[in-house]
């Protein structure tokens, strides 16, 4: 296990030393070599890691290596440390596999890119930071890992930097996950003044003498950290404009990996959320909230990577449902199967813009008046993207319907029948949006989709690899829920037929829907769009939240101007300058004493004498 | 001890060095037309010489009714004669006049310092005044040197004047003249020594009789100015403490059961208006020469609340801050008129750029500067360093905190000065840096600038309080 | 007789470069001399180890109490090497500069009084190292400045002369008062610890003091001394204004305030520990709305000067060592943001925002540099910044949860301060008027002095360990929680 976790590190740190130091001056072109070995080097160990955790050869499923002691002052001590247990090497697994699917399908994507090695350097370090996050064995250490992917995210959607809204969009992203942090620090200063220790297992081991209060705040902090990396409700604003990036980094960091973390953050500290439910019952709610909402959004929007976008803020919710509702191992699964199936459906989605990149002069994502009618020229990507709709929707025999089916079980072990069916809503939902897409994008051109596709083809061999791979895993990944309970040491997943039943049909009504707006009714997306702009707006603006929180920013930036000019620069800073022309204004009233004749002199001479004579004698 | 004992030559030893010089000098200038400067000056210093020497090396304290000689008022003198000194060796002016002037005016201080007796003090102030008013008139006159003449003769005059009132009152009171009874103070002595009070701030140039300062300051030369700044005020600040002091068994160590309390009630306030008053006078002056003369208004201000302080606590040390002080003013208001002698800078815009021009005499007066201002490195900060802690010792806290706000005020167009000298372009009235003391002058120049160095050194001041009491 | 060297050297140094006839010689000399003390200094450390260093006085106390003391505690020990360092990279980074030689012996004058003050152990040697230290800031700010040197020289001066006073008669009354409690007239520092001195009089005196200090860091109220003087200073100047002379009153308080008055501090938490999240606040915020880079980052110091107040006035050990941490990251993050905003100035003469544009693609390895400091200043975790502003909060976490969770938010607004302006100059497009076009990129010089701090702020974040050893004893000597 040592030398697994030393590859861990090693290998990403030595190719992005080797990238920056060697390929940046003399084969730029060539940078991916020494990223792509690593991803397999890091892929292969955790696949191991995860076996070894598997087989039982590790104590109690969890593996703890104390690194180097950071820092020490007075009561409390940092140490770094790795932990490896079945939570942490089942998801290490899912990200370094589909990290190395997207550095290969990135390869081909960002082929004739002119900084194509300041690309890849960035995003393998990414890769470096999601890794030391998913290992960190305690929470300060996973917030250096986090705030680490934080600023990969910043970077990355900001790549194509001559763009104005690549630059908003990747300085709204670190921002609002900025503020999130804020929250996660402030749980950890908590821990750190009452437990003086932030160690998982000492925090966990120890939660008894936490005051209810500290808890119970540290419990919501935790949530509001969490919340921003995974675009819950609030603080979900910067995802759908994270869409500005290169396609393999909304691939990757936007749907499969990084969006992920704050879903395993809650996964992670599961022993002290079950010691406040009140917090429980409010992430449930949150999640809830956050997933119909953006399944409404993510039906009515016409850009691709917009829909992807928001089903990925809705499959999170969803996530959270299942964190809420207590079910670990239900969020986990769906955690890995989402991630195959959403980093299958944003590479079609990227070779779909690849292929019609001569139409969209540059634009980084296609919209839905450009495609149409693709499935002819585009056979391979059309049936993966079937695949992974279907896999989303939930349909049987692929991974989505084992892991969200494990969910609304555990929704509906909890017995609140609101919650199962709004769960089932969901799900329909899902099925709505996908199927959508894949009926606009792909079947049957209408009369609103003119734009050019003669010369749309099939994207190189290089990206349709991790394409057809990813298909296989989406596909086969409903059949990793064993070992991975056994991993995570919860019990075996049994499928309920009712709720499976329930489940299905939910996803089928999804797709008949799709079906009748889409194909029936060729042109009903754009009708209706015309009927209601009012409905158009709302919905483009995320219910009004979008445009909210930009008022909020920009009337934080009004009170710092107002702030550095009319108080700093008009009023202090004059005032302090004033008290020096003040004393020279005294000066100048004070020669009004006397104009230099001598007779004032004397008379001031003989004032002054008597003056003091009466206070001398009078005051005796 | 009744008037008729004889007074013993002895006592007056530096007194007759000073008038065999002045007789000599005068000598000089009856030889020949136009009569020799340079001797004339030599014997001038040989004399102040032996009168310092004298001091150091003379008889012991004794005193009679007139006069006395030793003891701590004596210590002023040491004073006197360096700022006579420094005077001699800056003023190249031809002719002897200057210079016999000077002796007078010197032997006019060494009698207030000997005095014992009130009439001795009179003539003693007198004999201090009287030659000033013709030295402010100087060789080469031109309407403002007349004019700053008269308006001294007559506000001298009208001081002398008011002394005299005073000294017949106390007369009528107390029915001797010795310096004072030992009768218990009554309104009509506290009278007297109001008066006569005035008199001595009049010379000080404390805030409501300084009015002739500035005009005399700017129009007489450069060195007089200096002179009469450092010499004149310290005879001030020796009278107001004979008086404020009272009886004449004044042992050597300055303890002062002050006789006459509520003379010190109302200092503090004078001293805070004349701090105040001086600095911000002088924030807004266009002449070097005029903003120095409200900056020694501004300095006689800390030099009076250093005498409350002294008076007021009655400690024997508070003294040797007096002391302290009046040696550090002496050296660095000295270096900064010769500067201004030498350099031939009277307004604030030839010093536009003057660093640029002749950088090491631009130094030299930014340390002076910097001294007068109070910044550490220097004697001047160690000097308003030992006032203030004197303060806060006392029970003048608030005075501390004036004294403090004061030097901020003066460091103000202290630093505004060396600002227009480094900082700044030449401008077109900016001389063209030539600086050549004479030896002598460069001597002193040294010395003043070694002196101001002395900050790093905070027992300077119990060195200079057991040097001044051997 | 090591500690007197600390001090002694520069200013001998400073009168001989003084004298040099040529100004490629002073420079030289100058150079060569603030890197044999820098390895000086760093030497220092072994006979510190051995406790060598505890006390080193001279002469004998008068009746004043005063006497020629020097001693060095971890703490201090870090500030000697902070501005040795930043005295060497600030004469390094002024090399092509044209100036007379009085430039490079203000310098060395400036570190010899930074030395005396933070080797001082005697109040009154203490005092005056600190006003000496006025000096030569003034004729560097006025001498070499920029356009508005000439007011923002005095005002420096002015302003910071009255936080001097408050200083000496905090002084003078707390020495008074001590010795009309105990009989005993002393100005060491040792030995003034834990002064029975109480009642309003203390209070008067505290105040006095904290005023004195507050004036230096700059505390809020009194802060507007610093963007004049940052704008108006040369490169190398705000380097050394920002890097260690903001560190005095720091310092001071970490010296003078906390040992004397021990429970005045602990009362002080809510004004101080208050004022110091103010300026946390304040100083981002007006960072934002800035559009001078030079003036931006010296609203940064503000704000990271906010952050050690804070670790300071928890009076945990963690918040106390986090504190001067903090102090050394400062240093090293804003002086190298100043030098890097000096070498733009120093190719284009302009400083505004919106002046330049796409220089990542013009000058990569400036933009590599410029980005790198950036993040260790607005607190990325790995770089030194967020070690710093950790400690601080978790120091003061113990104290007062409040006054953390406002601090936190100063960290959200270092982003919102530091991010648009990296996009203003690097990634936005160049504007008509912008002075991108044919600005050469850093050359071995300029990057050799970016590497050094580069390498110091990699260590400083990912292993501040050894560094925190050398603050803790210190540290923990002050704490009280």
């Amino acid at each position: 296990m040592q030398t697994a976790a030393l590859v861990l590190f090693a290998a990403p740190v030595s190719a992005l030393l080797l990238g920056f130091f060697v390929f940046r001056r003399w084969r730029p072109e060539k940078t991916h070599w020494p990223m792509l070995l690593s991803c397999a080097a890091v892929t292969a160990a955790s696949l191991w890691m995860c076996v070894r955790i598997h087989d039982g050869f590790i104590p109690d499923n969890v593996w703890e290596l104390p690194v180097y002691r950071w820092a020490c002052a007075g009561s409390f001590v940092l140490e770094f440390g790795l932990r490896v247990d079945g939570l942490s090497a089942a998801v290490l697994g899912m990200v370094s596999l589909v990290s190395t699917l997207i550095h290969l399908y990135a390869v081909g994507y960002m082929a004739e890119d002119r900084s194509f090695n300041r690309f890849f350097l960035y995003f393998h370090f990414f890769f470096l930071s999601m890794v030391g996050l998913l290992v960190a064995d305690n929470y300060l250490q996973m917030y250096v890992f986090w705030e680490g992917v934080g600023l990969a995210s910043f970077l990355l959607i900001g790549f194509w930097y001559e763009k104005a809204s690549a630059r908003a969009a990747a300085w709204k992203a670190f921002l609002t996950n900025r503020i999130g942090d804020l929250g996660f620090m402030l749980a950890v200063f908590l821990l750190l003044s009452s437990l003086g220790t932030v160690r998982f297992t000492d925090v966990f081991a120890r939660l008894g003498d936490l005051p209810h209060g500290t808890l119970y705040a540290v419990a919501f902090l935790l949530f509001m950290g969490a919340a921003a990396k995974s675009a819950q409700f609030p603080l979900h604003v910067w995802l759908p404009d994270a869409m500005e990036g290169p396609t393999p980094v909304s691939a990757l960091m936007h749907a499969a990996t990084m969006v992920t973390a704050g879903v395993f953050l809650m996964a992670r500290s599961m022993p002290l959320l079950r010691e406040v439910p009140g917090v429980l019952a409010m992430i449930a709610l949150v999640g809830l909230m956050t997933s119909l909402g953006a399944a409404a959004v993510a039906a009515t929007r016409k850009d691709l990577k917009r829909v992807l976008a928001y089903s990925t803020v809705s499959q999170l919710g969803l996530m959270m449902v299942a964190i809420g509702t207590g079910n670990l191992f239900g969020a986990v699964f769906h955690l890995i199967t989402h991630g195959f199936f959403k980093a299958l459906l944003f590479l079609c989605a990227g070779s779909v813009i690849h292929a019609l990149h001569e139409s969209l002069n540059g634009a980084p994502t296609a919209s839905v008046d450009d495609a149409g009618g693709l499935a002819r020229k585009l056979p391979v990507t059309f049936g993966a993207f079937l695949i992974g709709a279907l896999a989303l929707s939930g349909i049987p025999p692929l991974a989505g319907f084992f892991s969200k089916d494990n969910i609304l079980e555990g929704v509906h072990a909890t017995g609140s029948l609101g919650l199962y069916l709004l769960s089932l809503l969901v799900a329909a939902g899902s099925s709505v949006y996908i199927f959508r897409l894949l009926f606009l994008a792909f079947l049957g051109e209408r009369p609103e989709q003119r734009g050019p596709k003669a010369h749309a083809h099939e994207p190189g061999f290089r990206m349709k690899v991790p394409i057809l791979a990813l298909a296989v895993f989406s596909a086969a990944a409903g059949t990793l829920g064993e070992p991975l309970a056994k991993m995570l040491g919860a019990a075996a997943p049994h499928l309920d037929l009712s709720i499976s039943f329930a489940a299905l049909g939910a996803a089928a009504a999804g797709i008949l829907l799709a079906w009748w707006a889409a194909m029936r009714r060729p042109s009903f997306d754009w009708k209706w769009r015309r009927a209601q702009p009012e409905l158009e707006r709302i919905l483009d603006d995320d219910f009004g939240w979008q445009s909210f929180t930009a008022a909020c920013a920009g009337r934080v930036a009004a009170f710092s101007r107002r702030l550095s000019d009319s108080w700093e620069k008009r009023s202090w800073d004059p005032f302090t300058e004033s008290l020096a022309d003040t004393a020279v204004g005294l000066g100048e009233n004070l020669t009004l004493l006397s104009r230099g004749a001598l007779n004032e002199y004397l008379w001031w001479i003989v004032v002054g004498a008597s003056v003091l004579a009466g206070a001398v004698t009078l005051c005796f | 001890m009744n008037a008729l004992t004889p007074v013993p030559l002895s006592l007056l030893a530096p007194e007759i060095a000073v008038t065999l010089a002045l007789a000599a000098a005068l000598a000089v200038g009856m030889k020949s037309r136009p009569s020799n400067g340079l001797l004339a000056r030599a014997f001038g210093a040989l004399g102040v010489l032996a009168g310092l020497i004298l001091f150091f090396w003379g008889p012991a304290y004794s005193d009679t009714w007139l006069l006395r000689s030793g003891g701590v008022a004596r210590a002023w003198q040491v004073f006197f004669h360096l700022a006579a000194l420094f005077f001699l060796a800056a003023h190249e002016a031809r002719g002897e006049r200057p210079v016999a002037l000077l002796l007078g005016a010197l032997l006019g201080m060494d009698l207030l310092a000997a005095a014992n007796d009130l009439f001795a003090l009179f003539i003693g102030l007198e004999l201090m005044s009287l030659p000033l008013y013709l030295l402010v008139y100087g060789l080469r006159p031109d309407k403002r040197k007349l004019e700053a003449a008269v308006k001294y003769f007559f506000t001298g005059g009208a001081a002398s004047g008011l002394f005299l009132f005073g000294l017949s009152v106390w007369y009528a009171e107390t029915g001797t003249t010795a310096l004072a009874p030992g009768g218990l103070p009554s309104p009509g002595t506290s009278l007297a020594l109001a008066l006569m009070g005035s008199a001595a701030l009049f010379k000080i140039g404390a805030v409501p009789f300084h009015f002739w300062l500035p005009d005399v300051y700017e129009a007489s030369e450069p060195e007089l100015s200096a002179f009469m700044s450092t010499a004149v005020k310290a005879a001030g600040v020796l009278l107001l403490m004979l008086l404020s002091i009272g009886h004449s068994s004044f042992d050597p160590l300055g303890g002062s059961g002050a006789a006459f309390p509520n003379l010190g009630a109302w200092l503090p306030a004078v001293s805070a208006a004349t701090m105040t008053y001086g600095n911000l006078m002088a924030l807004r002056q266009r002449s070097v020469r005029r903003l120095l003369a409200f900056s020694s208004i501004a300095h006689a201000g800390v030099l009076l609340a250093a005498l409350w302080v002294w008076q007021d606590g009655g400690h024997g040390t508070e003294l040797s801050t007096l002391w302290f002080y009046l040696g550090a003013y002496l050296f660095m208001n000295t270096g900064a008129f010769l500067f201004l002698a030498l350099s031939g800078i009277s307004e604030v815009e030839q010093l536009k750029g003057y660093g640029a021009r002749a950088p090491w005499p631009a130094a030299f007066f930014a340390l002076m500067l910097f001294s007068l201002g109070g910044v550490p490195p220097t004697a001047g900060f160690l000097a308003k360093f030992y006032v203030i802690w004197d303060l806060l010792k006392g029970s003048g806290a608030w005075l501390a905190a004036a004294v403090a706000l004061n030097s901020l005020l003066g460091l103000g167009y202290y630093l505004s000065l060396v600002r227009t000298m480094t900082l700044d372009e030449p401008g077109p009235r900016t001389p063209d840096g030539s600086f050549c003391p004479s030896a002598a002058a460069g001597l002193v120049l040294l010395l003043c600038a070694a002196a101001s160095l002395l900050g790093f050194i905070p027992e300077a001041r119990e060195w200079l309080f057991t040097l001044l009491t051997l | 007789m090591l500690l007197t060297w600390l001090w002694l050297a520069p200013a001998l140094a400073m009168i001989v470069v003084w004298a040099m006839p040529s100004r490629g010689l002073a420079r030289g000399t100058a150079l060569l001399f603030s890197l044999g003390l820098f390895a000086y200094s760093l030497w220092l450390l072994a006979p510190y180890s051995e406790g060598l260093l505890h006390l080193e006085e001279l002469g004998v106390a008068g009746p004043l109490g005063i006497r020629y003391r020097l001693s060095v505690d971890g703490i201090a020990l870090s500030l000697c090497w902070l501005s040795a360092l930043l005295t060497v990279l600030s004469l390094a980074a002024s090399w092509k500069a044209d100036v007379p030689n009085a430039f490079w012996a203000s310098f060395l004058g400036l570190e010899a009084a930074l030395m005396g003050v933070f080797c001082a152990r005697d109040l009154f040697y203490f005092y005056l190292f600190w006003d000496i230290a006025l000096i030569p800031m003034f004729f560097i700010i006025g001498l070499w400045g920029s356009s508005g040197r000439r007011k923002a020289s005095l005002k420096f001066v002015l302003y910071t002369f009255l936080g001097s006073l408050s200083l000496l008669i905090g002084l003078l009354a707390l020495v008074t008062l001590h010795h009309q409690a105990t009989g005993v007239w002393t100005w060491d520092m040792s030995a003034l610890e834990k002064t029975p001195i109480a009642g309003r009089a203390a209070l008067w005196t505290y105040a006095a003091l904290a005023l004195g200090f507050a004036v230096k860091i700059p505390v809020f109220p009194l802060h507007n001394w610093l963007p004049d003087a940052h704008t108006e200073a040369p490169a190398a100047g705000s380097v050394m204004l920002a890097g260690s002379m903001l560190k005095m009153g720091l310092f001071g308080f970490l010296r003078v305030l906390l040992p004397v008055f021990p429970d005045l501090s602990a009362a002080a938490l809510p004004v101080l520990g208050g004022l110091g999240v103010v300026n946390i606040l304040y100083g981002a915020l007006c960072a934002m709305a800035q559009s001078d880079l030079k003036r931006l980052v010296a609203f940064t110091s503000v704000s990271h000067l906010g952050f050690c107040l804070v670790g300071l006035f928890s009076l945990t050990a963690a918040g106390i060592a986090g504190a001067s941490l903090q102090m050394l990251n400062h240093g090293l993050s804003t002086g190298g943001l100043f030098l890097l905003v000096g070498m733009l100035y120093e190719r284009a003469h302009r400083r505004g925002l919106n002046d330049f544009g796409e220089l990542a693609s013009r000058t990569p390895i400036f933009a590599f540099f410029f980005a790198f400091i950036l993040l260790s200043s607005i607190g990325l975790p790995g770089l030194n910044g967020f070690v710093g502003e950790t400690m601080c909060l978790a120091g003061m976490a113990k104290a007062s949860l409040p006054l953390t969770a406002l601090g936190l938010i100063g960290t959200v607004l270092a982003a919102a301060y530091g991010l648009p302006a990296f996009q203003a100059v690097f990634w936005a497009p160049a504007g008509p008027g912008s002075a991108s076009p044919g600005l050469a990129d850093l050359d071995l010089r300029e990057r050799l002095i970016l590497w050094t701090l580069v390498a110091l702020i990699l260590w400083l974040g990912l292993y501040p360990r050894p560094m925190l050893e050398l603050l803790e004893p210190a540290a923990s000597a002050l704490a009280q929680r």
